[in-house]
């Protein structure tokens, strides 16, 4: 793992730090071979990515850069559209958080226009055939930024007021192990009886995301606020690519709706040590509902109830063997059962299955993900519990 | 298809040494279409460079179309704001389209038009745009690139999921067989394949797979073979390795050719021939010493014309930087010129037929995609392997590996990793885009939308959706509603909600 002498954040009692790199594509750009080779070769070299995927306008660039707290921003462009979204989304940092974030670039970029970016406030361009390690050297030295100390006091009173950046920074904080930190958490008001907080687990691939992204449209339907915190599994580098957010790109505009992406790096009842203390923010924030989403489901799971008021577990038709699939991950603790991508023809045999299995025990609801099919029952499922 | 590689003869199945027994001695066409991909700013602006194109000797048009417009939006939607005519032009209604062909002859020129997710629509104005010039529309002649496997797999510009934009596709190549015959209904494509990353096989592998499902489709609804494979057309890259690529163009004959008479049963040798435009490999130009790209282009473009190609683009040696500046562009295009009038390569059908080296790596390419073929096959077909992320991986993996070798300078690129310390940079990378086409883009659509009939425009929608709702063939019902002056915005938002929209895969 990096460590840096230097960083945000970094305030005594802390514990160790990845830096964490925001990679989006900006601007209506799909050419992404590019972002897919530094994203991987940053993971590789132990930082923690979050990819925020094609077409991200200056707007959702600037909110998930707030949202996650990243230390740096690198953008991709290769359709000419550079000098309108460096400037728009360093225009709008600042006017949000008063910051000057560290942000990099790269792409087909005329030589004549790089001046004009650096003056704007981009820290470095890297054109075509830019030999990685040269990126990642230039991340690790680079100055992160420094913040203002505030009082306890007064950063409780701006979460309480639901002020984002103060969220996401003492979250920062939280999963470094910040001493301080720890007793603003100490201080902040327990979550209130009305609040749901729903976790979402399953094996990978079943839709966990895509049906996160519809809970969240039918929940804003409903004017509810809505935290989510998405968990992502650490890589064997000791750096992880977080990707959830892209399938909740709908709502990166969104001011009622806070995502947030965490890396298991010790496993803690499926998520991280951290997730409470999120959760508690979240809370603060008066988030009316908080969706906490599993990294992946197994037995160690099994502890993730207690995190949460509403387990969902997320299942798909033909995932393998009925008996298997039953058995692992804490599917006996959960208070509802899905069935995701009910458009496939065995949709229909898995949910008899775990109709007939589970009796009046389990609510089983089937749901589509990506036409939002279901999702209603679901959310009336939610609430019942 | 049989276990011997039989080569063949020029102009005869299989097709490996070329579709035509003349090669570019043919009296009905000399050489090959010279078509350089142009878009940028306005419609003003790109017919502009049309015909200063044409003026120089270029024989056919390809149009470059802007990010928006690429996605479904116009100009005037707040998505577009950043991106208008800066890849390419900006179309977003039938007027755009008269502008953007403005005193251009559509009868006697063809008309290239690389638009994927929404090419019924590019069509449907296309056509509009001919018959109002009194041309019908058999009369008319071009490409749209309208292959969107290859954008799920390796482009990334999408609007609907795989399922119904296949259906339009098929739409167009049902509608075409019967009324533009002239048309090439898809230019089925390698080149953003291999851009992406991928290797010569991989290439030709995973764009032979694309048209297979297409040509599956066409069959599901009931089309006859021999009534539309003539019209699919190819693109492939010319990349760095000469012989490789070279072999890779004859492969890719030789395979489809089989493919079509033995998978599909054609009977007319046409439908058996794979036609392609061909383009040099833009990422093989560096930024660095950027007039070695000249060179570089040269070298491929020649590559290309051995390998047989009916249609060529040559790279301008600023576009590691810029969109084409219009000196880069000439040079580009005075390269095919040369290569075509000068050094006599065009004198005999397939020179390099024959040879050992070319006949064994032809083979081997053909064999290792035959291989790549299967494995798609036993996934249920490409669109189920791009469901599970298969060509999207083979792709990435190859070129991670890739910027490894450029990085540990296994792999030389001149100028960039190795005799890299010239100490003046060229200048070049000047190119900018007319500053006012944004605004008189803008301008023009909003008038645009000012003054058309909004009941007519509401009925054309609504009848496109029913048309989409019932399965029925939309291209009747998109030339009428592009007549009655639908954006291209308004269609697409319209279609969004019948099919839905497809979403990035993160792996």
């Amino acid at each position: 793992m990096h460590q840096f002498k230097k960083g945000i954040w970094r305030v005594s009692g802390g514990g160790k730090l990845t830096t964490k790199i925001l990679l989006v594509k900006g601007g209506l750009d799909g050419h992404d071979r590019g972002i897919q080779i530094v994203t991987k070769a940053l993971r590789d070299s132990g930082f923690d990515v979050i990819y925020g995927g094609l077409y991200c306008s200056p707007e959702e660039i600037a909110a998930i850069t707030i949202q996650e707290n990243v230390d740096v921003v690198g953008i991709s462009t290769h359709s000419g559209n550079h000098l309108g979204i460096f400037s728009e989304t360093i225009k709008i940092l600042k006017e949000k958080t008063n910051t000057h974030w560290p942000i990099i670039g790269g792409g087909i970029i005329p030589a004549n226009d790089i001046p004009a970016l650096e003056k704007m406030g981009v820290d470095k361009i890297y054109l075509p055939s830019t030999n990685i390690t040269e990126i990642v050297e230039f991340i690790k030295g680079l100055k992160l930024m420094k913040r203002k100390k505030e009082s306890q006091q007064k950063t409780i009173e701006r979460i309480l007021k639901g002020e984002v950046f103060a969220a996401a920074s003492l979250m920062s904080l939280v999963e470094q192990g910040d001493n301080n930190a720890k007793k603003i958490i100490s201080k902040l008001p327990d979550l209130s009886p009305q609040t749901i907080v729903v976790g979402i687990t399953g094996f990978g691939g079943v839709g966990k995301s895509t049906l996160i992204n519809k809970l969240i449209e039918h929940f804003r339907k409903d004017r509810k606020t809505v935290g989510v915190i998405a968990c992502d599994p650490v890589s064997v580098s000791r750096g992880a690519v977080m990707g959830d957010r892209i399938r909740m790109k709908d709502h990166a505009q969104d001011e009622g709706v806070f995502i947030r992406s965490i890396v298991q790096r010790q496993n803690f009842k499926g998520v991280t040590p951290t997730t409470p203390s999120i959760i508690k923010i979240l809370g603060a924030m008066k988030k009316d509902i908080i969706i906490v989403e599993t990294a992946g489901a197994g037995q160690e799971n099994s502890g993730f109830k207690d995190l949460v008021k509403v387990l969902v577990w997320v299942s798909v038709p033909g995932l393998g063997d009925k008996i298997q699939m039953l058995k692992g991950g804490g599917i006996e603790t959960a208070n509802i059962i899905v069935v995701n991508q009910s458009d496939k023809a065995a949709s229909y045999l898995t949910f008899q299955d775990l109709k007939e299995h589970f009796e009046n025990t389990k609510k089983i609801c089937k749901t589509n993900s990506l036409t939002g099919e279901g999702i209603s029952e679901l959310v009336k499922a939610i609430k019942v519990v | 298809m049989p276990k011997k590689y039989t080569p063949g003869k020029p102009g005869e199945f299989p097709f490996t040494r070329g579709t035509r027994s003349l090669g570019y001695q043919d009296p009905k066409k000399k050489f090959w279409t010279m078509r350089m991909f142009s878009g940028f700013g306005s419609a003003e602006n790109t017919n502009e460079r049309f015909k200063k194109l044409l003026s120089e000797g270029e024989t056919g048009l390809s149009t470059a179309f802007d990010m928006p417009t690429l996605l479904g939006l116009d100009s005037d939607d707040p998505r577009a704001k950043w991106d208008i005519g800066k890849g390419g032009v900006a179309v977003c209604t039938l007027e755009d389209m008269e502008v953007l062909f403005k005193d251009i002859p559509l009868d006697k020129v063809t008309t290239s038009m690389t638009i994927n997710a929404p090419a019924a629509v590019l069509l449907a104005m296309y056509i509009a745009v001919a018959e109002k010039k009194g041309i019908s529309k058999n009369q008319i002649g071009g490409t749209i690139q309208n292959d969107i496997l290859k954008e799920y797999i390796a482009q990334k510009e999408w609007i609907f999921p795989p399922l119904p934009s296949v259906r339009l596709i098929v739409d167009t190549i049902e509608y075409c067989s019967e009324f533009v015959p002239r048309w090439n209904t898809v230019s089925i494509s390698g080149y953003h394949i291999r851009e992406a990353g991928a290797t010569a096989v991989q290439e030709l592998a995973f764009t032979l797979a694309d048209g297979i499902a297409y040509v599956e489709a066409c069959i599901k609804r009931g089309l006859r073979i021999d009534d539309f494979a003539s019209r699919l057309s190819f693109f492939f890259d010319f990349h760095n390795n000469f012989f490789e690529e070279i072999a890779k163009l004859r492969a890719a004959r030789y395979l489809w050719a089989h493919i079509i008479k033995e998978r599909f049963g054609a009977q007319n040798t046409r439908s058996m021939m794979c036609r392609m435009h061909v383009q040099t490999a833009g990422c093989t130009l560096t930024h660095q010493q950027p007039l070695n790209n000249i060179v570089r282009v040269a070298i491929q473009a020649l590559g290309a014309v051995l390998g047989n190609t009916q249609s060529l683009h040559t790279n301008s040696y600023d576009e590691e930087l810029c969109l084409p500046s219009e000196e880069a562009v000439i040079i580009a295009l005075r390269t095919q010129q040369i290569i075509a009038h000068e050094t006599g390569i065009a004198n005999v059908p397939d020179p390099l037929g024959g040879s050992p080296y070319i006949e064994g790596l032809t083979k081997k390419l053909i064999e290792d995609a035959r291989d790549y073929i299967k494995k798609i096959d036993d996934m249920g077909g490409m669109i189920k392997a791009i469901e599970k992320g298969f060509p999207q991986k083979e792709i990435r993996d190859s070129a991670w590996l890739d910027k490894k070798f450029q990085d540990d300078k296994t792999k030389i690129v001149v100028g960039a990793n190795k005799f890299n310390d010239t100490s003046e940079e060229e200048s070049c990378g000047n190119f900018e885009i007319d500053p006012q086409a944004q605004t008189r883009q803008l301008e023009r659509l909003k008038a645009f939308k000012a003054r058309k009939n909004s009941k007519l425009v509401k009925e054309s929608l609504l009848e496109i959706k029913i048309a989409a709702m019932e399965n029925k063939n939309l291209m009747p019902y998109l030339i009428e509603a592009v007549k009655n002056n639908v954006t291209l915005g308004e269609i697409c938002t319209s279609l969004k909600k019948v099919f839905g929209e497809y979403q990035e895969v993160a792996n």
